[in-house]
Parts: structure tokens; C-alpha cells; sequence
């Protein structure tokens, strides 16, 4: 029989968090998690510095620090909503739930993101797949 | 050992090379154009002379070394000796040449009549030169069996030629076909333990992998060595190093590296080292024929041997400041200008998608502390859409 796995608390999320990345800087103020990482998304990518904020009433919401993201031909990167923030799954498939470690998606998918940021700025083109969320306003929604 | 960033960077070289091969549809259409005026002269020559001959490919198009024209616009060369079976004193230079030319007058006129073919007929120092189309040429060298060389005992005599010259009186020795067993043999190790990869990967038996399907380190960065000479080689284009000698001696250097940049950093590290000087000559023996020397115009031009080795230089500069560069697409773009911007950007296209396809097969890892991607990695990535741009006017 299938059982629902809990919804995972912040401690608990910053515990994962602290064990995967020690060298980053993890908090919780005013029922907000705030972890600041570094990520290296392969050896010969550039270091990216992370902020990923997460609130249990909300999602969680990564951008890039530092470096300053680059545009091509006046385009920002592909996979981005306002403010900078990198769009990481797809809301409406359930791709990430609150029962999920956030170290273990979270961060390695916006690594991924920084790769592909990296080869998007090689080529042109994203070849890291995904969808555009078109007409179906509820998607962004969902997200945001 | 390498550094994970010498193996990446050697992911990207191969992925560059694998830009630089010639389209699967035009080999293929090469392959079959090259059968089909084999098949015509062997025809031919059984019914005009009852004689027998073999055409077979030679240079880049045999090593498996051929290299995209820089430009788009230029034609593919590819080189053919058209053997006839006959004894040296039953004909003489001129008629041997002369008589490829006819048939090959007679040969290209059927194209061009009864198929409406755009196809030419050039005579050259040494060859036939027939030109298909604008896509390629093959220029066609004929030769007889070399019934001398198995008294010189070089190795793999026994496929010994002699062809023509416009103004040499003498037949000249050659042997294409030793001096591609010669080179196989260099990397023997590495091919033999990647047909038998890729039979595994196939299900099928060795056998059955063709070894010309194989690309060894070794043809991949001929491949590469070539390219950056075409790109990046300045001053005057008589200086540039010709292909053999490129060839011959990444060939003597190669130790059966199975990575591309641990291939390139020893290869070109060893270079110069086994260029030899006989009676203050510089001098590189023909593997297959040892008093042939291949750097036989660097004698009257002392300056062709300088600019090589700092070419040498070049090129291990180049490919350490890719490695050196942060971020994939600072690499791509040092290797854009070492390589060809298109075989770059294709590189870093490549290596996005094998990272895409190693994530859909759940084999893409990541490693603790940094969230590096790769083969190797505390933790499995997990599938997920990318999702959003909001800010694209979304497609109608």
C-alpha cells in the first residue's frame, strides 16, 4: 500500500543541506531558509554562487549570484522567470513536492541550469530541454 | 594521470574531431563512387588489354583522417591508386598515364551523357584528376607493382608501387598501402580494444565491426593537428607542414593513450624530439621506405622547420589556455579560434547533449560539496523539466 511520505520540515531540510554542502552558509529566519552555495557545474565551468530561499507556504526560488549573467544577441537565458530566478521543474507534474530533499534536487538541477547556461552561451542554442510555459498562464502561477 | 579538467577537455577535442569527419551521407556516396569507377576500369581492362587492376584508396581517405575544407565552399580531395597488373617492361611511364586518361575521358563522358552528370577531367603532375560536382574530387594515381621492392626488404614491400611523373624520367617508388598498415600498427592496442568495445556495445562479433569504423586518439588528433594547421598557421602557405609529416610523426609518438588530450599533451610534447638531423639535414624517414625524406623541402628552407616547431608550441599553448579558460564556453571559444568556431560550437553541443541523454538514463551523478556533474557521484540526478521564460513573447 502506498504511503505519503511526510512534508519535510525546514530544520530537516537544512540538516541535508549542511551534510551535502558544508562549506555553505545555511539559516533559518522568520520561517525562511536561506542557503548561499557554491557549485561547480563541471571541472572546466566557471564557479557559480547560488542563493536558494525556501518557504514551507511557497517554493523554493534559486538564482545566481555572482557571476553577473551574460545576455546573447540582447537575449536573457532561456528558463527564467522575473527577478532573476531560475525555473527548474515542471510545477504542474510534480517534479519537485515538499516531501523532496532540497540538496538532492534543488541544488544539482540549478548546477545543471549553470551548465547548460554555459553551452547556451557556447552555441546559441539550450540543449538542456524543458518546456516553455506558452499560453497555460496557470503553470507560472502555480510557481511564482 | 589527468586532472578532470585534461579529460573533459579531451571529451571536447573528440567531440571537435567527430565535427571534422566528413558527413555519413557523403562518405557513403564517396564510397560508392569510388567502387563503381573501380569496378568500370577493372571491366575495362578485361575486355580492352585482358588484363587485371584494383583501385583503392589512399592518404587521409585510407587512415581514416580525412578533414572537413575549412570552408564550406571547398571540395573534399580524396586520393585513389589505380593499380594496373602489369610487368614494368611492358609499358612505359607515358603510355601507363595516357591510357588511364583515355579510359578516364571515356569513362566521365558516359556520366556526363547518359546521366547528365557534372563531371571533369584534369591531367596532373602525377594523377588524373576527376572532378565530381563541386562537393569532391579523387584524384586518380597510376601505378604498376613495384617488382624491386622486395629487394630492398623495407617494411610491407609487398605493396610496393611505382608511379609516373610528368618531368622525372624515373618510375618513383611509393607505397600507400604499407604506409597505412604502418600506421594501424602504431595504434594497434587502442583499436583492437575499441572494435572489441564496440562489437559489445552492438551485440555482434569483432569481426563484424569493420576496423575503419574505429577512431583511435590517434586519428583524432591527426585530425586536429591538421585543422589548426590549416587555421592557424601564418605567414606563408608554402611553409606549411604537409600531412605526412604531421601524420608520421604524431604516429611514431602515440602510445596508445586512450584519451584524446592525455594523446595530444604527449604527442605534441615528443614532436619535435623525433625529427632527425642526418649531415646537418633535417630529416623524416618514410616509415615504409626509410631513404625517403619527408621533410626533404625543409633542406633549401631552413625556416620551414622553425616555423613548425613553433607551430608545435602553438598548438600546446592553445589547447593548455582552453583548459585554463572557466567556463565551457570560454574553452569552446579558445578552441573556436583553434579549431574552426562551427567545430566548436558543435563541440559544446555535443557535450550537452551526451549530459541531457546520461540524465534521461539515470547515469548522470553529482557530487557532494560542489554539485559537479558527471559519471562519478555521491548522488543520482533526478529527472525534471526545465520550465518557464516568461519573458518570450511565447510562439503563436
Amino acid at each position: 500500500m502506498y504511503t505519503r511520505l511526510p512534508r519535510l520540515n525546514l530544520a530537516v531540510q537544512m540538516g541535508h543541506l549542511r551534510k551535502h554542502y558544508p562549506a555553505a552558509e545555511c539559516s533559518i529566519k522568520r520561517s525562511c531558509l536561506r542557503w548561499t552555495g557554491t557549485v561547480l557545474p563541471t571541472p572546466l565551468s566557471d564557479s557559480y554562487k547560488l542563493e536558494l530561499l525556501y518557504k514551507l507556504d511557497s517554493v523554493p526560488k534559486v538564482r545566481v549570484v555572482s557571476p553577473v549573467l551574460e545576455k546573447v544577441n540582447g537575449e536573457r537565458p532561456p528558463h527564467m522567470y522575473s527577478e532573476d530566478r531560475l525555473c527548474l521543474y515542471l510545477p504542474r507534474a510534480m517534479e519537485w513536492t515538499k516531501e523532496m530533499v532540497l540538496a538532492t534536487t534543488i541544488v544539482p538541477w540549478a548546477s545543471e541550469w549553470c551548465m547548460y547556461y554555459e553551452i547556451w552561451l557556447a552555441t546559441g542554442e539550450w540543449r538542456g530541454g524543458g518546456v516553455h510555459p506558452g499560453g497555460d498562464k496557470k503553470d507560472t502561477e502555480d510557481a511564482a | 594521470m589527468i586532472t578532470e579538467q585534461q579529460q573533459q577537455l579531451g571529451q571536447l577535442l573528440e567531440y571537435i574531431a567527430q565535427e571534422l569527419d566528413i558527413p555519413v551521407d557523403l562518405d557513403t556516396e564517396l564510397t560508392a563512387e569510388y567502387s563503381r569507377l573501380g569496378e568500370w576500369l577493372r571491366a575495362d581492362n578485361a575486355k580492352r588489354f585482358d588484363t587485371d587492376s584494383d583501385l583503392y584508396t589512399q592518404g587521409s581517405r585510407r587512415l581514416g583522417t580525412l578533414v572537413r575544407p575549412v570552408d564550406d565552399q571547398d571540395d573534399y580531395d580524396i586520393d585513389v591508386v589505380y593499380l594496373r597488373h602489369l610487368a614494368k617492361a611492358g609499358i612505359t611511364q607515358d603510355e601507363l598515364k595516357k591510357q588511364a586518361g583515355d579510359q578516364l575521358r571515356r569513362y566521365t563522358r558516359e556520366l556526363r551523357e547518359a546521366e547528365g552528370r557534372q563531371v571533369s577531367l584534369l591531367e596532373k603532375q602525377r594523377c588524373w584528376r576527376v572532378q565530381f560536382g563541386d562537393r569532391y574530387h579523387m584524384d586518380v594515381l597510376p601505378a604498376l607493382p613495384d617488382e624491386q621492392a622486395y629487394a630492398n626488404n623495407d617494411l610491407h614491400h609487398e605493396h610496393g608501387i611505382i608511379i609516373t611523373d610528368k618531368d622525372l624520367l624515373r618510375w618513383q617508388p611509393s607505397n600507400p598501402k604499407g604506409y597505412a598498415l604502418w600506421f594501424e600498427s602504431r595504434m594497434q592496442v587502442v583499436l583492437t580494444e575499441s572494435r572489441h568495445a564496440m562489437a559489445k556495445a552492438a551485440s555482434v562479433d569483432v569481426e563484424d565491426v569493420p576496423e575503419h569504423a574505429v577512431r583511435t586518439p590517434l586519428h583524432r588528433i591527426v585530425q586536429l593537428l591538421k585543422r589548426h594547421r590549416d587555421l592557424r598557421y601564418d605567414g606563408n602557405p608554402n611553409d606549411k607542414p604537409i600531412s605526412v609529416i604531421i601524420t608520421t610523426l604524431a604516429a611514431r609518438a602515440y602510445q596508445n593513450e586512450t584519451d584524446v588530450y592525455e594523446a595530444m599533451d604527449s604527442v605534441t610534447r615528443q614532436m619535435k624530439g623525433l625529427v632527425e638531423t642526418r649531415n646537418g639535414r633535417w630529416w623524416i624517414p618514410n616509415p615504409v621506405a626509410p631513404k625517403e625524406n619527408f621533410a626533404d623541402k625543409w633542406v633549401d628552407n631552413p625556416q620551414r622547420a622553425d616555423r613548425f616547431f613553433e607551430w608545435i608550441e602553438q598548438v600546446r599553448d592553445d589547447v593548455d589556455r582552453a583548459m585554463r579558460a572557466t567556463g565551457i564556453h570560454k574553452s569552446a571559444s579558445i578552441l573556436g579560434e583553434s579549431f574552426g568556431s562551427s567545430a566548436a560550437s558543435g563541440a559544446a553541443r555535443r557535450f550537452g547533449d551526451s549530459m541531457m541523454e546520461a540524465r534521461d538514463s539515470n547515469k548522470l551523478k553529482v557530487s557532494a560539496h560542489s554539485a559537479t556533474l558527471g559519471a562519478t557521484g555521491a548522488n543520482t540526478v533526478v529527472p525534471h523539466t526545465f520550465f518557464g521564460d516568461v519573458h518570450k513573447t511565447p510562439k503563436t
